[in-house]
C-alpha cells in the first residue's frame, strides 16, 4: 500500500467523521480510493449508513400509507387514545 | 387552539393534539419493536408525558413529529435495559479496549466486515433490524447510548450537542465513532446469527 494512502482504522474515522459533519476534499478523495480498493471497509460505509437511516426512519412508512389514504394500517386503540388524551389533559393542569 | 407559536417561532402543534396527530404513528413503531400492544402502549403515554415535562425545553430544532418519536426511542431503549436486567456500569474502559482490538496494529482489520442484506436507504423497514438496533443501544455505556440517541434520533449537529453536555466537538465526534463502532459490531453479531 502507498505510503500515502489511509489504513482501514484510519477510513473508519473518516467514516464517521462523515455522517456528522463535511469532509475535507483530501479525506473525502482518500476515503473514497481507499474503498476502491478495500471492500470490507465498503461494507463499513454501508453498514453506518444503514445504522443511520434505520435511526433515523420510522414515520415514512406512516406517511406514505396516510398520503396513499390507506387506512389497514395499525392504529391506536379507540380506548387507549381517550386514556392519553386524559393522562394528557391531567399533566398539563398540574403544570 | 390549533397550533401555537413556539419559542422558535414556528408553529408547533400543541400537547392536546398529539395523541390524534401521532399517536397511531408512535404506537406503530412502538408495535413494531414490542409485539406487545399492552406494552406498546404504555410506552407511547410514558413518552407522551415525558414530551409534555419537556415541551418547554423543545426548540424546535428538528419537528414535533421526529421529537415524539425520538422520546419514544429512547423509551424503547431504556425498556430493553429494564428487560435485559442490565447493571448500570459504565464500561466505557471495555468499549474502548473493543474497538481497538478491531484492528491490527498496522490499522488493517482484524475481523473484516461482512456485507449486511440490508438496503441502506430502506434499512428503517426491516423491522427486525431496528428491533436488535435498539437492543444493541441498550447495551451501549450510558454516556455513548446518551450521545449517539442525542445525535442520531434527535438529529441535533454535533455543535449543539457538545454545547449541551459541555464537551468539546471533537470529543464528540470520538464518542459518536466509539457508539457507530461498537453499534455495528453488535449488529453483526446478533442480526447476522440470528438471520441464519
Amino acid at each position: 500500500m502507498p505510503r500515502w494512502m489511509i489504513n482501514c482504522k484510519e477510513h473508519s474515522r473518516l467514516a464517521s467523521l462523515g455522517l456528522d459533519q463535511q469532509l475535507s476534499f483530501w479525506d473525502r478523495l482518500n476515503a473514497r480510493v481507499h474503498r476502491l480498493i478495500c471492500p470490507p471497509c465498503r461494507h463499513l460505509k454501508k453498514q453506518l449508513d444503514s445504522i443511520r437511516n434505520a435511526c433515523r426512519g420510522g414515520l415514512a412508512e406512516y406517511d406514505e400509507d396516510r398520503k396513499a389514504g390507506r387506512h389497514t394500517a395499525v392504529t391506536l386503540p379507540e380506548d387507549a387514545c381517550q386514556r392519553m388524551k386524559a393522562v394528557l389533559r391531567d399533566h398539563l393542569h398540574k403544570q | 387552539m390549533k397550533s401555537e407559536a413556539h419559542k422558535s417561532g414556528y408553529p408547533a402543534p400543541g400537547p392536546e393534539q398529539w395523541v390524534e396527530l401521532y399517536g397511531d404513528a408512535m404506537y406503530r413503531y412502538a408495535l413494531a419493536r414490542l409485539f406487545d400492544p399492552e406494552m406498546a402502549q404504555d410506552l407511547v403515554q410514558e413518552a407522551l408525558v415525558a414530551a409534555l415535562d419537556a415541551f418547554k425545553r423543545f426548540e424546535g430544532k428538528s419537528s414535533i413529529k421526529t421529537w415524539l418519536i425520538a422520546i419514544l426511542k429512547r423509551k424503547i431503549v431504556d425498556h430493553f435495559r429494564r428487560t435485559q436486567g442490565r447493571q448500570p456500569v459504565d464500561n466505557f474502559d471495555e468499549v474502548v479496549a473493543r474497538i481497538d482490538s478491531m484492528f491490527d496494529d498496522t490499522g488493517h482489520w482484524t475481523v473484516k466486515p461482512n456485507e449486511w442484506d440490508v438496503n441502506p436507504v430502506k434499512a428503517y423497514e426491516q423491522q427486525e433490524f431496528v428491533d436488535i438496533l435498539h437492543q444493541c443501544i441498550a447495551k451501549m455505556p450510558d454516556r455513548l447510548a446518551e450521545i449517539f440517541m442525542l445525535r442520531e434520533f434527535e438529529e441535533i449537529s454535533t455543535s449543539q450537542i457538545c454545547h449541551q453536555l459541555q464537551i468539546t466537538e471533537s470529543n464528540c465526534w470520538v464518542m459518536l465513532y466509539r457508539a457507530r463502532m461498537q453499534l455495528r459490531k453488535c449488529l453483526e453479531t446478533n442480526w447476522l446469527n440470528e438471520g441464519q
